[in-house]
């Protein structure tokens, strides 16, 4: 593996860099203040993206990890554990941000919503995954067990979306809803949009080096493997 | 006309949330890189060393 980091990702993590920097210029001098909330609701953006990528995140770990347990490469175990910690730090920066946004709004830091009950429950989920690949020692033990795991803790990710579609709810529903207190104009519409779009492509960075980190991790572990041998 | 509520503290709170959050975790990617690019060096270097020495014996 080459230990340089590739010119192709040098250059994605300055673009991300500068879009994001971009992004803010628009959150915080382009887009009006929503007239409600006050200036809290800027949060609003970034919170959208993060939750977002969190739970896209997750599907990709469940995605990867079914073609794992198909074609059991290494590359996808790789994927599907990078996909799992970066979403799950995604979701976390999500829910610290969404208690804080509540706290002026719902005048309380937290409380038991379908949203967030539902997305403790997705972050707990893999917070678990974390812990039970760190408890397996065996390999190819521990690749097939956390891959079934990521598959089942999937199902998390539907519950937490719809958990406020149909059901009374004091989160507002921001994609395809319609929530009274909530005023979002056009142009906050596209400021999130960008969020979303900018927060995806910095998404895709910090998993490029979270794989490379992967499989420098298993290159010490064939070494290991290698040394053991040679001691033997 | 509504006034809009002074809020401006649990915004600054909320971005430090995910600028600190963030950069956390990328500074968490950078040490586990440097601590593996090491180890692995070290790895090379002792299985370089017992090859040596079996060639020698």
């Amino acid at each position: 593996m080459n230990m340089q980091i590739p010119k192709k990702l040098k250059i994605l993590d300055w673009f991300s860099f500068f879009l994001i920097l971009f992004t803010c210029w628009l959150i915080f001098y382009k887009t009006p203040v929503e007239m409600n909330m006050g200036l809290v609701q800027k949060i609003f953006y970034f919170h959208v993206a993060y939750a977002w990528i969190g739970m896209v995140s997750f599907l990709v770990a469940a995605i990867s990890a079914i073609i794992f347990l198909r074609k059991g490469l290494f590359i996808y175990d790789a994927v599907t554990e990078s996909a799992v910690e970066i979403g799950l730090v995604f979701t976390l920066i999500a829910i610290i941000t969404g208690s804080i946004w509540a706290r002026p709004i719902w005048n309380t830091w937290w409380t038991w919503d379908p949203r967030l009950t539902t997305t403790s429950i997705m972050a707990l989920i893999y917070a678990g995954y974390l812990f039970l690949r760190g408890s397996l020692d065996n390999p190819e033990k521990r690749r097939k067990i956390t891959s079934i795991y990521s598959i089942i803790g999937c199902l998390s990710v539907p519950l937490t979306f719809f958990s406020i579609r149909g059901v009374r709810s004091i989160h507002p529903v921001v994609f395809g809803g319609d929530t009274p207190d909530f005023n979002m104009d056009s142009q906050m519409l596209r400021t999130m949009l960008i969020a979303i779009a900018v927060f995806s492509i910095f998404y895709i960075a910090v998993m490029w080096h979270r794989i490379r980190l992967a499989e420098l991790k298993e290159e010490i572990e064939q070494l290991k493997l290698t040394s053991e041998e040679d001691h033997d | 006309m509504t006034e809009i509520p002074n809020t401006l503290n649990y915004m600054v709170a909320g971005f430090l949330v995910v600028v600190i959050g963030t950069l956390i975790y990328i500074g968490s990617l950078i040490v586990r890189w440097k601590k593996y690019s090491k180890l692995k060096v070290e790895l090379e270097n002792l299985l370089d060393h017992s090859k040596k020495q079996q060639k020698g014996n």
